[in-house]
């Protein structure tokens, strides 16, 4: 068989690879090695203009194009408020298992309580990992499925308190509340848990209420990753894999 | 399933091919198309003198696909959020040579597509080029100011002029005895003004495509779901 029916053969197996090639960039440099190859075929067959514009739209422009848009979408950027190393490790693995079954690369930024709300206004970041529980409401973000159990704990009594598992820095109105400048409010288990334990005097509960779940925020105008995310969330739940990372990382 | 049905539709390719190559076609090919061109066209490149006149209706179609695609790409990533910017390599000596890489790459279209007719080349491989120079500015300056200038040049109406000037062409180059009548400007073969409208027609539907690459490039790395 002549040379040039043999690279024919070259093609359909670059194209064929390219359907079980998971990678995005692997991906357009099996279709530039596509290309190369109708360039050396175009060129054998004595067709220089074909062979120059194949080179020109299939090598350079298409590949070059998907090149460049395809390094500045490939990332999920991430606000990070530290609560507590067991939860926050949780979160981030999460984050990291989600990005690596999707192909990004995960950016974080860590901020605090107080600053976490300005920077995904600002539109630097698209998901909040602050243990915020998914009850939370806010303008700006839509909550995630829960991947974690919690509880909430009530204090100074009145039913309509203001809630802490959002954006407010818990410590700053645990003073507030010792020094009687509020009269009640209410927290998640898990912040509760890590002043006691970072040694602050922190006052018995009230009441607690179960069936809360931690979950992350998304930013509002990006439905589509909001449902991946959920629909990610499902999967690991059904195969058993966020339960491991659960009993790993969480006391 | 799916794969095993893409694997079986493969190998029946691959058998079918197999096949047709060892099968002899005789070519039918009357060799009448370099005394033509010499006649009555006066390209030195064959394949000009054939999509850029004998077969201009072929171009033309082409052309318009070409529109009708920029237009579907942009009318739907409209719908599509916008998101940051290309980052710019910080090493100011890759930014510098990016640029002269960038300008090279646009001359470099500009070239192949004017000299379509004197040589392998043309409109489509040469406004090819010249997006690709684009791409290559965008990486050296970042894309806030492409895409600047891209928004204050109203690409899609420019793009889309450049069809009516086909169409003119097209209708009038073969009205006897009009501006463009067979005859007209047939040249000398080989020398830059020949081959009729190959000119016109060449820098027209190159720039028509070198706008239309930008402007795909400019949605795709615009929007952030786009791919």
């Amino acid at each position: 068989m002549a040379f040039t029916e043999t690279l024919i053969f070259v093609i359909i197996g670059l194209s064929a690879s390219i359907l079980f090639t998971k990678g995005r960039i692997s991906v357009v440099l099996a279709y530039g090695a596509i290309s190369v190859i109708a360039v050396v075929i175009f060129s054998l067959y004595a067709a220089p203009d074909v062979a120059l514009a194949e080179a020109s739209i299939g090598l350079v422009f298409t590949v070059f194009l998907y090149m460049v848009v395809l390094q500045h979408r490939g990332k999920l950027w991430v606000t990070m408020v530290k609560i507590d190393r067991s939860i926050d490790e949780l979160e981030l693995e999460i984050l990291s298992l989600y990005c690596k079954a999707h192909d990004l690369e995960l950016k974080v930024i860590e901020s605090t309580p107080n600053e976490a709300l300005k920077i995904l206004k600002e539109g630097k970041t698209e998901i909040v990992a602050a243990a915020l529980v998914s009850t939370h409401k806010n303008d700006h973000v839509k909550m995630t499925d829960g991947f974690l159990e919690t509880k909430i704990l009530y204090f100074g009594g009145d039913e309509k308190s203001s809630f802490l598992g959002g954006f407010n820095s818990f410590l700053e109105t645990l003073e507030a509340f010792k020094s009687g400048k509020i009269k009640h409010f209410k927290v998640d288990l898990i912040r509760y848990l890590h002043s006691s334990l970072e040694g602050h005097s922190v006052p018995t509960p009230k009441r607690e209420e179960n069936g809360f779940f931690y979950s992350f925020a998304v930013i509002n105008d990006e439905p589509e990753l909001l449902n991946s995310f959920n629909e990610y969330l499902k999967k690991i739940k059904e195969s058993g894999k966020l339960q491991e990372m659960v009993e790993r990382h969480i006391r | 399933m799916r794969k095993i049905s893409i694997i079986v539709a493969i190998t029946s390719l691959v058998i079918i091919l197999t096949i047709a190559s060892f099968t002899k076609f005789t070519p039918h090919n009357v060799n009448h198309y370099p005394l033509t061109t010499e006649l009555y066209d006066g390209s030195a490149n064959i394949v000009s003198a054939i999509y850029l006149d004998f077969r201009l209706y072929d171009t033309l179609f082409e052309v318009l696909i070409f529109s009708v695609a920029i237009t579907g790409v942009s009318f739907y990533s409209k719908r599509v959020k916008e998101s940051g910017s290309i980052s710019v390599d910080k090493s100011p000596l890759i930014r510098f040579e990016l640029i002269l890489l960038g300008f090279l790459t646009l001359t470099w279209g500009i070239y192949t597509a004017i000299t379509g007719h004197l040589q392998p080349g043309g409109a489509f491989s040469g406004g090819a080029i010249s997006a690709s120079g684009i791409i290559v500015l965008t990486m050296a300056v970042g894309s806030e100011k492409i895409h600047a200038m891209t928004e204050r040049l109203e690409l899609e109406w420019i793009e889309n002029f450049v069809l009516f000037v086909v169409v003119a062409y097209a209708i009038f180059a073969n009205v006897n005895g009009g501006f463009f009548a067979p005859g007209f400007q047939v040249g000398k073969m080989g020398q830059f003004f020949s081959g009729r409208g190959a000119l016109l027609l060449n820098s027209s539907v190159g720039f028509k495509v070198f706008v239309g690459g930008w402007a795909i490039f400019y949605e795709f790395s615009k929007r952030k779901e786009s791919v």
